[in-house]
């Protein structure tokens, strides 16, 4: 950056519009003010800086906006109502640029406004002028190339730690601290959210050992269900199988057979009887029989006789020896039960034979019977065929019944088999019931703890899980930014002590080019003395002190411009900067100023110098050649009263008159000084 | 790429001489600085920085996870 010219109007001292050039050449680089104290040396110190950058150098800081309005901005300008206001013309890489900066409404820093020339016009930048000059002329180094040169001493003694600072500023290591700070802080957020999240995750461990007992459960349910279902299912199957088998077991079937045999077993019950009935009335009839052939007396006798001795099963009687007798030698047995229609047969043979025979005879020999007993005779043969044919019908229809009877015994038997299998089957029913019900409950039992396991699990699963992934990320996170952390400070630790080395090798080189008999020391906050050779610490004359304080700001200077040239892109690429210097040789003896302006200018390109009138002989002297535009500072002061005060200055070797008019207002103006 | 300490790359320099400043650690500071800048020249705002760390760290996962992939 090199500055051209500049139109200043309502600073400081100046209450009118004063314009100036700027030594642009790089062998007369030098551009020189001088004058009286109070004639506007720090005004147009101030006028670059505030035009440049909307600050004033520290020596006119005040606390208040209003204070600073009143030392910053001409008292006479603004009762005037006139807008204070900057005009800078600057070349930057190749490009001519012109800055204009006003005190407009009550912001110190005014308004500005900045031109770029792009194919030979001014264009203004719309929107950001401000940014764009800042990028140009960084506000951290603007005052370390526009500054009071006094300021500058006053300030290192102030604080001990202003030298370290000055090399941070310069380069930008405190926008390295901010950008660190920025991360440290995104580092603490997610430490404490990772604190938060791992506080939550305690608490979850505690909940997942529900959750994952909740999970076996579900399992386990599972297990128990899938194993229960087979059960039921078998055990229905198995019922289904008993049930169909119960079914085909004919119950009503067994009710009628038993029904049918109770019928049949009365029937031969009946039969039975009917047949004994007829037996004995056939019996009877044979008796009845007998009485007409043997006479009455026998019947009542022998038929009692005969069924005593039915009874008793054996034969009776003297009162009917002779038929007794035949009977049994025809070896028949007349009893009741043995009298099978076999015997009867036999029997009635007989006695028709003798019936007949002796019958024949006896009523031919006694003629006792009668027509009716022919008669009888003859019903009697009709009832004893009557009922012999009943007899025989009965015994029929017994060995009917009898067989019907086994036939249905049989096939009731048949059925007690299966009323067994009925039983068995009724058994197994309800075992395999039991078993279906204890399968059911079971499973029930499942359902019931799977569902309860299932609300566990729905409750803790989702914060368990995410939880963790969270905070995995998060600590991948701090690991990252920790990892950004330390190569910050790497770079920052790497950085300032390239700088350290840097600047005191340099400062070593400045001071060994004068006949400063001293060894610099400069420690690690970058405080910077002179040492005797024996390393003992001494403080120089005010000439050398200030040699030594100019060394390191060259040094700066130096460093910048080095820096300039990194493209590690942390630090600020400031590049070539303009010079410009309050009052630096206060005090100061010629030698000094000769040092002094020697360093100044293997610095820099452009250097502009700002000097009371009594130094600049001596500077003169030392920049001998360099010096491209000269400008006399003069102060006006108007008396009341109308008074003229004259004061004569001498400037190479030619003198000037300065008209001054009074202290009520005073204010300054700028003369070029030319050879001419 | 090394940075060039020029003579003063010594035996006296009390950390280490060189820093490497090819690492993605570099990259993701220096835009965090450039912002910082542009913050403190009020060319952004403060919570643009913050933004920009959460969206480096983003774009460093996704490269993670790309990395992982290939």
């Amino acid at each position: 950056m090199k500055l051209i010219q500049m139109t200043v109007n309502g600073l400081g001292s100046f209450a009118t519009e004063q314009t100036i050039n700027f030594a642009t050449s790089s062998s007369e680089r030098i551009t020189v003010f001088h004058g009286e104290n109070g004639a506007g040396k720090t005004s147009t110190l101030n006028a670059i800086l505030w035009g440049l950058t909307g600050q004033v150098s520290p020596s006119l800081m005040r606390p208040s906006a209003d204070q600073q309005r009143e030392v910053l901005f001409n008292d006479f300008v603004l009762e005037e109502g006139t807008t204070p206001a900057v005009e800078i013309h600057f070349e930057h890489d190749g490009t001519e640029y012109r800055a204009k900066r006003e005190f407009i409404g009550r912001e110190i820093a005014g308004d500005f406004q900045l031109w770029a020339k792009r194919g030979g016009t001014l264009d203004p930048f719309t929107k950001n002028s401000e940014s764009v000059m800042r990028k140009i002329l960084p506000p951290g180094l603007a005052r370390y190339f526009i500054f009071d040169g006094e300021g500058f001493s006053k300030s290192a003694e102030q604080s001990e730690s202003v030298f370290k600072t000055s090399v941070e500023n310069i380069l930008g290591f405190d926008f390295v601290k901010r950008a660190i700070n920025r991360v440290e802080n995104a580092r603490k957020t997610r430490v404490a959210e990772v604190q938060k999240i791992s506080s939550r995750r305690i608490a979850n461990d505690k909940n997942r050992a529900k959750y994952e007992n909740a999970l076996k459960q579900i399992e386990s349910s599972d297990l128990i269900l899938s194993e229960n279902a087979e059960h039921i299912e078998l055990a229905k199957e198995a019922l289904e199988d008993i049930r169909g088998q119960i079914a085909s077991l004919n119950i009503e079937r067994v009710n009628e057979l038993q029904r049918v045999a109770r019928t049949i077993e009365s029937d031969l019950r009946t039969l039975r009887s009917t047949l004994k009935d007829f037996e004995y009335q056939r019996l009877m009839l044979i008796g009845e029989y007998y009485r007409p052939v043997f006479g009455s007396g026998i019947i009542s006798d022998g038929l009692n006789v005969i069924e005593e001795h039915r009874q008793k099963k054996v034969i009776p009687g003297p009162f009917n020896k002779q038929f007794i007798k035949d009977l049994i030698e025809s070896g028949v047995c007349i009893c009741g039960d043995c009298l099978n229609d076999e015997k009867i047969a036999v029997l009635e043979s007989q006695l028709q034979r003798g019936y007949t025979s002796s019958l024949q005879q006896r009523l031919t020999r006694a003629q006792a019977v009668t027509v009716d007993d022919f008669q009888k005779i003859e019903s009697f043969k009709k009832r004893y065929q009557e009922l012999t044919i009943g007899i025989a019908d009965r015994r029929t229809d017994i060995e009917t019944k009898e067989e019907e009877l086994k036939a249905t015994q049989s096939e009731l038997d048949d059925f007690a088999d299966r009323e067994r299998r009925l039983s068995e089957l009724r058994n197994q029913e309800a075992r395999h019931s039991a078993a279906l019900k204890r399968a059911e409950n079971t499973a029930d039992d499942a359902r019931q703890r799977k569902e309860e396991a299932q609300i566990v699990v729905r409750k803790y699963s989702v914060g368990g899980a995410s939880t963790s992934k969270q905070e995995d990320l998060l600590n991948r996170q701090i690991s990252k930014l920790d990892s950004v952390i330390k190569y910050a400070y790497e770079f920052l630790t790497h950085e300032m002590n390239f700088c350290h080395e840097f600047v005191k090798n340099e400062m070593r080189d400045f001071i060994a080019g004068t006949n400063i008999p001293y060894a610099v020391h400069l420690d690690n906050s970058f405080r910077f003395q002179f040492r005797t050779h024996g390393g003992k610490a001494i403080n120089g004359s005010t000439g050398e002190q200030k040699t030594l304080e100019f060394a390191f700001l060259c040094s700066l200077v130096k460093l910048v411009k080095v820096k300039s040239k990194d493209e590690n892109g942390l630090l600020i690429p400031a590049g070539s900067l303009p010079l410009v210097i309050d009052a630096p040789f206060s005090d100061v003896a010629e030698r000094y100023v000769k040092y002094i302006s020697d360093m100044l200018l293997s610095v820099s390109e452009q250097l502009t110098i700002l000097t009371i009138n009594k130094d600049w002989p001596a500077l003169e002297q030392a920049t001998e050649g360099k010096v491209g535009q000269e400008y006399l500072l003069v102060k006006n002061i108007t008396e009341d009263g109308g008074g003229r005060v004259q004061e004569l200055h001498r400037f190479r070797g030619k003198d000037y008159v300065c008209v001054n008019y009074g202290a009520a207002i005073n204010h300054s103006t700028i003369k070029e000084v030319t050879n001419g | 790429m090394m940075m060039n300490l020029k003579r003063y790359q010594g035996s006296k320099m009390p950390c280490k001489d060189k820093i490497s400043i090819e690492s993605w650690e570099h990259d993701f500071l220096k835009e965090v600085v450039v912002l910082v800048r542009k913050e403190f020249y009020r060319v952004g705002t403060s919570t643009d920085s913050e933004k920009l760390i959460e969206d480096l760290l983003s774009r460093e996962a996704s490269h993670e996870a790309d990395s992982n992939d290939s």
